[in-house]
């Protein structure tokens, strides 16, 4: 079984536009799609894979938070410190993004890594657990091989992504099918397990 | 493989707080949306929402209480204080698949605390996981538990991998189905500056309106709802409001922020649904579809319809609940199968509300004014998300 795994400091920059085809794309990206975005990428290179390859892709739980926050409490806070409905309407409105939104909902990975691959059939958007993730995988429609994946935003703005293909059999033996660990938790061991192989 | 079936189920919704008066609303066209009164809209450039309605009054909450987890939590009282067969199952047999949104973050509370500033933001965060995880231990599942995440067809999802689950496997019930609510500060004015908000000035109740020719963009609802699912050999046929027979999840992979206007994903997702439900297109007898009252939805699910049915897309019935109640993004889905219900168990197509003219780019045959009567065994069931996710589902007449 083929494992990518990464991992980037919070001032690290990531790669992304060398595994984009529409490079303009990068500014729609949080951090944790971008790095999934290297993942999948360095998973599938120069393979082929058919479209209707189901994908699950699991978030998760957010630790971190690079969205703005900081700048919406400046704006919104009147002289008392307290917070202002007509400064938030005035001020804070314009100091969100419409682009937030597409940092802050949680299948936008997956559909950024879909359009990327081409992929178009089964797919879900998970939170968190490990056990959610393979839960999807086992239960997928045919027995083509399946892509997996998981991302995580630490506290200390640590990103990491992982992606594998996996068939419906290893599912089955995997330790984590019934664990409610963070999905990437996965990843992270399936690595650890090929580099110790290696 | 099993028969799975719906047998129990719990509505919290714009319409009112039990599933009878969720079903009385869709009967007679209940509008839900007005403008907001649970939080303080003063100066927003909008402020129409469909709230949760409770004793025909919109439900209060203070700004620190994450409204979908009051939601699931009411729903899930009313049913299991209704389906005591739950209690059959040991808590290892029972499982927890529910869809939903992004985490509660409460603006007010966080800038007026000491902690505003300081990074210490995660104590005014209420997270949409640890929701489900409160449930499962509240209600003795030990089964195992998922949240999909996959905005508006979160809760589909969930309920299409609780099918998949117990077509394949017995002596398991599941509880799923979807909970949410944008309806606070700072989602709200987020998804405003997406730009999918109707632009409607007329009357509140008006300002949805799923494929009219006047449509202007999306209302937001909120709620929550449980199913339970169960093979049908477990079940008391009494229970029965449905059985489901086929369900899909397919990507557009065109664009995040617009649906594939030839509506090919969408048609695949259908397409697979019937097929795995053991009928063709010229068995289905009405589509209830997602339906959200912006201009590009209604010609996209127009083309979608068109590949699915051929010439006969013009005739079958449709509908949309959005008008009554909005769009409740991550509990969408599983909340618009109570017209699926109504549909199956009334032999009804209802009317979908606000539809006036008829739209050119959508002709499709919207149902208005008064529901129609018809013999109704199969109904299709379509939903899409922001980013290109779709699902399609197929219920029956349980017989």
């Amino acid at each position: 079984m083929k494992v990518v795994f990464d991992s980037y400091r919070i001032d690290e920059e990531i790669p992304v536009r060398e595994y984009l085809k529409n490079k303009k794309l990068h500014k729609y990206f949080s951090r944790e799609t971008a790095s999934a975005l290297v993942s999948a990428g360095k998973l599938l290179a120069g393979m082929e894979i058919d479209p209707d390859t189901p994908i699950y892709y699991a978030t998760g739980i957010v630790e971190y938070e690079d969205y703005g926050l900081d700048r919406i409490v400046e704006v919104c806070s009147d002289k008392d410190k307290r917070f202002s409905q007509r400064l938030f309407v005035e001020k804070g409105l314009s100091s969100i993004s419409p682009l937030t939104q597409f940092k802050l909902l949680y299948n936008m990975t997956l559909c950024f890594i879909s359009i990327e691959h081409n992929l178009i059939g089964d797919n879900a958007a998970i939170y968190s657990s490990a056990a959610g993730l393979l839960t999807q995988g086992l239960y997928a429609t045919g027995d083509s091989q399946i892509l997996i994946g998981a991302g995580k935003v630490y506290k200390d703005g640590r990103v990491e992504t992982g992606f594998s293909l996996i068939t419906k059999e290893e599912i089955l033996h995997s330790p984590y099918l019934h664990s409610t660990v963070e999905a990437i938790e996965i990843f992270r061991d399936l690595n650890y397990k090929r580099s110790d192989s290696e | 493989m099993n028969r799975v079936v719906i047998s129990g189920i719990g509505v919290v919704s714009p319409l009112g707080s039990s599933f009878e008066e969720s079903m009385s609303g869709v009967e007679n066209g209940i509008k839900g949306i007005d403008h907001i009164k649970n939080f303080n809209t003063d100066l927003f450039p909008m402020d129409l929402a469909a709230e949760v309605k409770e004793s025909n009054s919109v439900y209060r909450s203070d700004l620190d209480i994450d409204r979908k987890e009051v939601f699931i939590n009411k729903a899930m009282e009313e049913m299991f204080g209704k389906n005591k067969f739950i209690q059959n199952y040991p808590p290892e047999d029972r499982i927890l698949n529910m869809g939903t949104g992004i985490d509660y973050f409460d603006i007010v509370s966080y800038i007026d605390s000491n902690d505003a500033g300081s990074g210490k933001w995660e104590n005014y965060c209420k997270r949409s996981y640890k929701v489900a995880e409160r449930l499962a231990t509240k209600y003795k599942i030990e089964g195992g538990f998922s949240v999909n995440v996959a905005a508006c067809v979160a809760s589909t999802q969930a309920m299409g991998l609780s099918f998949r689950m117990l077509k394949n496997v017995k002596k398991k019930i599941i509880i799923t189905g979807g909970f949410d609510s944008m309806l606070s500060h700072l989602h709200y004015m987020g998804f405003y500056k997406l730009g999918a908000f109707s632009a409607w000035t007329g009357a509140p109740g008006e300002a949805c309106r799923p494929f009219d020719k006047n449509r202007s963009g999306l209302v937001l609802g909120e709620g929550g709802i449980a199913f339970v699912f169960q093979p049908e050999d477990e079940a008391d046929r009494t229970d029965i409001l449905a059985e489901v027979t086929g369900y899909s999840s397919t990507m557009d992979a065109y664009m995040v922020t617009a649906p594939d206007p030839e509506g090919r994903a969408l048609a695949n997702a259908a397409l697979s649904a019937i097929r795995e439900a053991g009928i063709t297109p010229q068995d289905i007898d009405c589509v209830h579809l997602h339906g959200t009252g912006t201009p590009m939805n209604a010609p996209a699910e127009s083309k979608a319809m068109e590949l699915i049915f051929g010439c006969r897309f013009k005739e079958i019935p449709v509908f949309s609940l959005k008008g009554q109640i909005g769009h409740l993004i991550g509990a969408c889905g599983a909340m618009e199968m109570i017209g699926v219900i109504y549909s199956l168990q009334n032999q009804k197509v209802p009317a979908t509300v606000n539809f006036k003219d008829p739209d050119p780019a959508a002709p499709l045959r919207v149902i208005k004014d008064n529901p129609l009567e018809l013999n109704i065994n199969h109904v299709l069931k379509l939903n899409s998300s922001f980013g290109g996710q779709n699902t399609a589902f197929v219920l029956k007449k349980y017989a």
